[in-house]
């Protein structure tokens, strides 16, 4: 990539304190996202995904490291600039339901943006509220004077898409946006969200714990576990060829409609570890069918072995040893 | 445990606070100690000299701050004082009435469960039904009734309609045990049922909402019967509002105690605190008060306590 | 009855049955008219949407609905030739837990979180299996020992808190299998764990299904589950089996076509990036308000007027056990897929 990229987080450390101890949620997370770029994030429950979402928005604020957006340092902005970069730097969650206000019509909740923006010019707000209901597929006339819980959970999320578009950002953090969902609605969504990055020139970030829907959506994909990355590498290339263990158990763990019978038996045994207690060197090892004395002894740097191909394991299956 | 360390921390503030704010109270009550006292050991007029020596005696010449520490160090010890009116040690008065009023307050308490608990748990269980209806219908009713009339009525009641108990007194329990308790039963189903409606509505509110909880409908696929169901699985996560409920009804249930020892004639804490205040006997006021500060900040001690006996998460996550 | 006839005899056998739902806004039709059979040993997916009504199904089955009223039954559930709908509370009792058990979605909240572990398999053992305290706990220590959890008697002792999402789930599954059930219901089982542990599970009880020779239900909402670790599948639709068939036969040749649009809306891991999915438009229909009709009708490509007036049965071509009920079945591009 010669131009210089749209989002670059560099070393980033979150830690959060529970139980009185202190841990690191994710740790030393380094990527970049280009400019019109879907990256994919996933991994299994405690890995981190979320986390670093959040770290991009500033919530909260890293531990360590940088987070640039458009050139702009974000983890020492003042509070009130960061408000004004995170009309270009948007986030969608899990549940829409919940991440909607009960009590507000939905025109309220979708121009909410632009109050914050000082646009005061009702007709103004009322346009484009209108304008951006409609290209998520939602009629304005019916929907503006309604409240969220009128909605069934698949238009809830398209009105928090809206929401998330109005302001017109450069990016969008999409935090499991269809985890919640059935099957038919999903793919919904999944569809509006790729119309949606083509209309409003969208980067995303696509973070989700389903290794099929990543793979439809993204141009990159990032392997986390344990607050740690596994591998990156573009989403034909890491499930053609992944070159770390927990890419390649993970992707033969999900029944599809295609293994069908084949499957067997589970690839990947054992629990995942506790982050508050992660295991030395490499944090896979407990469960890495492949480990060896190294594993544990020496943590594998995060390094690449193919042309935009990274991964952090002393023997990777792919692409070189070592 | 660190939980509950924390607790307790929690309330030691609250001990010193009660005992404070009530020796402040006490001192701003109008009318004049020594006057009250002199005028009632001699006919004629108190002369200066009389009151000074007693004022110096009870400590009445020093400013208020400085009696609350003095009477503060004196209770580490053991001293709540000596009554102002016939100088009987506090701690002595209190002793005689401490297991009369503990005794009641027990009996109106296991009343109070024994009786909201089963309505509780088949109101929630029966929950819209004509049963649960009823039930709450009831307590709406007792709800709205006085504590001395609720007295009143279980007196004509028990006592005169159909005279199964007695109406008043009270016999020491050493010398008949089944009389003692016989003569506790009436004031304390008084107390108890103004405590039921309550009890028995926070429990409905919880049980209705554990029902729905997963885990009944698998102890309902493991086929087990609804009344272990009840018991064994849904009480117990259903009884936090419950507890927590019983614990603040400490005050209604003190001030209720005043009322019902009065009413029946019992010689208890609360007696003891009507005819002290009748008295202006402010040391003995102190030390009722003093003591009833201790059985709330135990009892809410042993509901925080009760807590983690209810829910092992409670104690693993800590304060 | 004879042996024989017993061991010929499905069993279950679900006939016509009705789970209505009687609601302050109407009533729900959340199971209308549901039959299918079930034979020793086999496992029957039943995959649909929320709101299919495929967990009222299960809690109709092992009957844990309410009793009030407020719900209404109506058809057979035929288990060894017996009707459980017919059976007084106290032998509705005895069939859950020993004949039927039940396995939840979320083993966060399906395991009392006051209730030590031991307890909650013991009671099955105790209650059900008339035995008594020493031999249920070691029985339970063994049961546990058999869903893969080490260090079997320090786990009797712990409560559901100290464990793992997955742990726990093996739990339940511990529990379910105390009583040496005949049939297992697992209601959306792994949906509410991490799919590496998604995987264990799923294995835990196919193994355990092939050792004791049980039947189970396994719902779920995921074709790619139904594929890997079913027999038979059953696809629920707006409180109807609209297609009933053997699971290979579904994957290879779906004749409903909300079958095709479910299966086709899932994102494939073999197509390549940014694949458009053929999403199923609009929303699946409320229950208190079910169209006439078919009653996909609204959300089919196919749809034709017939489709928008008259109900179809739930029927095969000729002498086929391929069910479905539709009044235009795909045929010509179900063979391209095959």
């Amino acid at each position: 990539m010669s131009q210089d990229p749209l989002l670059s987080i560099q070393d980033v450390t979150v830690e959060y304190t529970t139980q009185g101890k202190r841990f690191a949620a994710i740790s030393g997370v380094t990527f970049d996202i280009a400019e019109g770029e879907t990256l994919g994030l996933v991994g299994e429950s405690g890995c981190g995904k979320s986390t670093t979402g959040r770290a991009i928005i500033q919530l909260p604020r890293p531990t360590r490291g940088t987070v640039q957006f458009e050139g702009t340092e974000l983890t020492t902005l003042p509070y009130d600039q960061m408000r004004q970069i995170r009309q270009r730097l948007q986030i969608i969650f899990q549940d829409p339901v919940s991440s909607l206000n009960p009590r507000r019509k939905v025109k309220d909740i979708v121009a909410e943006p632009l109050v914050i923006a000082g646009i005061s010019d009702k007709a103004e707000r009322e346009g484009r509220v209108r304008e951006v209901l409609t290209a998520v597929g939602m009629d304005p006339d019916i929907t503006m004077e309604r409240r969220p819980h009128q909605f069934s959970g698949g238009q809830c999320q398209r009105i928090c898409i809206a929401r998330a578009l109005i302001m017109e950002p450069k990016l969008i953090v999409c935090d499991e946006p269809v985890s919640a969902l059935d099957v038919s609605v999903q793919a919904q969504i999944l569809n509006l969200l790729e119309d949606m990055k083509e209309r409003y020139g969208l980067t995303l970030l696509f973070i989700s714990h389903d290794l099929a829907v990543v793979k439809n959506i993204s141009d990159r994909v990032a392997v986390m576990y344990l607050g740690k990355f596994c591998e990156l590498a573009s989403s034909l290339r890491i499930y053609e060829a992944p070159a770390h263990p927990y890419t390649a158990g993970l992707m033969a763990t999900i029944p599809t409609i295609e293994a069908g019978a084949q499957l067997e038996t589970a690839a990947l045994s054992g629990e995942i570890p506790s982050p508050l207690n992660p295991p030395s060197g490499c944090r896979f090892r407990t469960r890495c069918p492949i480990a060896q004395d190294k594993c544990a002894s020496d943590e594998p740097q995060f390094r690449e072995i193919e042309t935009g191909h990274f991964v952090a394991c002393h023997f990777p299956l792919t692409g070189g040893t070592a | 445990m660190n939980y509950f360390k924390a607790k307790i921390l929690h309330l030691v503030p609250v001990f010193f606070l009660v005992t404070f704010a009530s020796f402040m109270m006490l001192n701003l009550l109008p009318g004049d100690l020594v006057d009250a006292i002199l005028l009632d050991e001699e006919s004629s007029v108190p002369s200066a000299a009389d009151r000074a020596a007693l004022e110096k005696e009870l400590n009445l010449d020093k400013p208020v701050i400085i009696r609350y520490f003095i009477w503060l160090g004196n209770m580490f010890q053991g001293d709540l004082g000596r009554s102002y009116i016939n100088t009987q040690p506090v701690t002595e008065a209190l002793a005689l009435r401490i297991p009369v009023s503990l005794e009641l307050m027990i009996m109106a308490q296991i009343l109070a469960i024994g009786i909201a608990v089963p309505l509780g748990l088949i109101s929630g269980y029966k929950a819209g039904q004509p049963i649960d209806r009823g039930i709450s219908a009831g307590a709406f009713a007792v709800l709205a009734v006085p504590l001395f009339i609720m007295g009143t009525v279980l007196i004509w009641i028990f006592a005169i309609w159909w005279p199964i108990l007695p109406s008043s007194g009270h016999t020491d329990f050493a010398k008949d045990a089944w009389g003692n308790i016989q003569g506790f039963i009436l004031p304390a189903l008084t107390i108890g049922l103004i405590e039921v409606p309550v009890l028995m509505r926070v429990l409905r509110t919880d049980l209705i909402s554990t029902l729905q909880e997963d885990y009944i409908a698998l102890a309902k696929s493991k086929g087990m019967s609804t009344r272990y169901i009840l018991f064994n699985h849904a009480l117990r996560p259903s009884s936090f509002t419950f507890i927590t409920i019983l614990g603040l009804q400490l005050g209604n249930l003190i001030t209720g105690s005043i009322v019902v020892e009065t009413l029946f004639s019992i010689p208890g804490v609360g007696k003891l605190l009507i005819d002290a205040v009748d008295a202006r006997d402010e040391i003995l006021v102190q030390g009722v008060i003093t003591f009833v500060a201790l059985v709330y900040v135990g009892v809410n001690l042993l509901v925080d306590l009760m807590y983690a006996v209810l829910d092992p998460r409670v104690a693993a996550r800590g304060a | 009855m004879p042996a024989d006839i017993a061991e010929s005899q499905p069993l279950l056998e679900v006939i016509d049955l009705y789970t209505h739902f009687d609601t302050p806004r109407g009533v729900a039709h959340a199971v209308d008219g549901i039959s299918f059979t079930l034979d020793r040993g086999r496992t029957l997916g039943v995959v649909g949407e929320s709101g299919s009504g495929k967990s009222v199904l299960s809690r109709t089955i092992i009957d844990i609905l309410s009793h009030d009223g407020s719900v209404l039954y109506r058809g057979k559930v035929m288990f060894e030739g017996r009707d459980l709908r017919e059976l007084s509370q106290k032998e509705m009792r005895e069939v859950r837990g020993r004949e039927i058990a039940m396995v939840f979605q979320d083993p966060m909240s399906s395991l009392n979180p006051v209730k030590r572990i031991g307890k909650q398999i013991t009671e099955v053992l105790v209650k059900r299996m008339g035995m008594n305290k020493a031999s249920a706990n070691l029985r339970a220590a063994e049961l546990i020992d058999s869903v893969g959890i080490p260090d079997p008697e320090q786990q009797l002792k712990r409560y559901p808190m100290h464990l793992s999402g997955g742990m726990r789930q093996r739990v339940a599954i511990a529990i379910a299998l105390a009583g040496e059930p005949k049939l297992l219901i697992a209601d959306e089982p792994t949906t509410a764990l991490d799919v590496t542990i998604q995987a264990q599970i799923l294995d835990l009880l196919r193994k355990q299904q092939r050792e004791r020779n049980m039947a189970v239900i396994l719902i779920t909402h995921n074709l790619g589950i139904v594929s890997g670790y079913t027999d038979d599948v059953a696809v629920m639709y707006a409180g109807k089996i609209v297609e009933r068939c053997e699971t290979q036969e579904l994957m290879n040749r779906p004749r409903m076509p909300y079958t095709e649009a479910l299966m086709k809306s899932a994102p494939l891991l073999s197509d390549p990036p940014h694949t458009r999915l053929d999403a199923i438009p609009g929303l699946p229909p409320n229950l208190l308000n079910v169209p006439d009709g078919c009653r996909f009708h609204e959300r089919c490509r196919y749809a034709t007027d017939r489709c928008l007036t008259e109900l179809p049965d739930l029927t095969a071509d000729g002498s086929s056990e391929h069910l479905y009920a539709c009044w235009n079945p795909l045929e010509v591009k179900a063979e391209a897929l095959s």
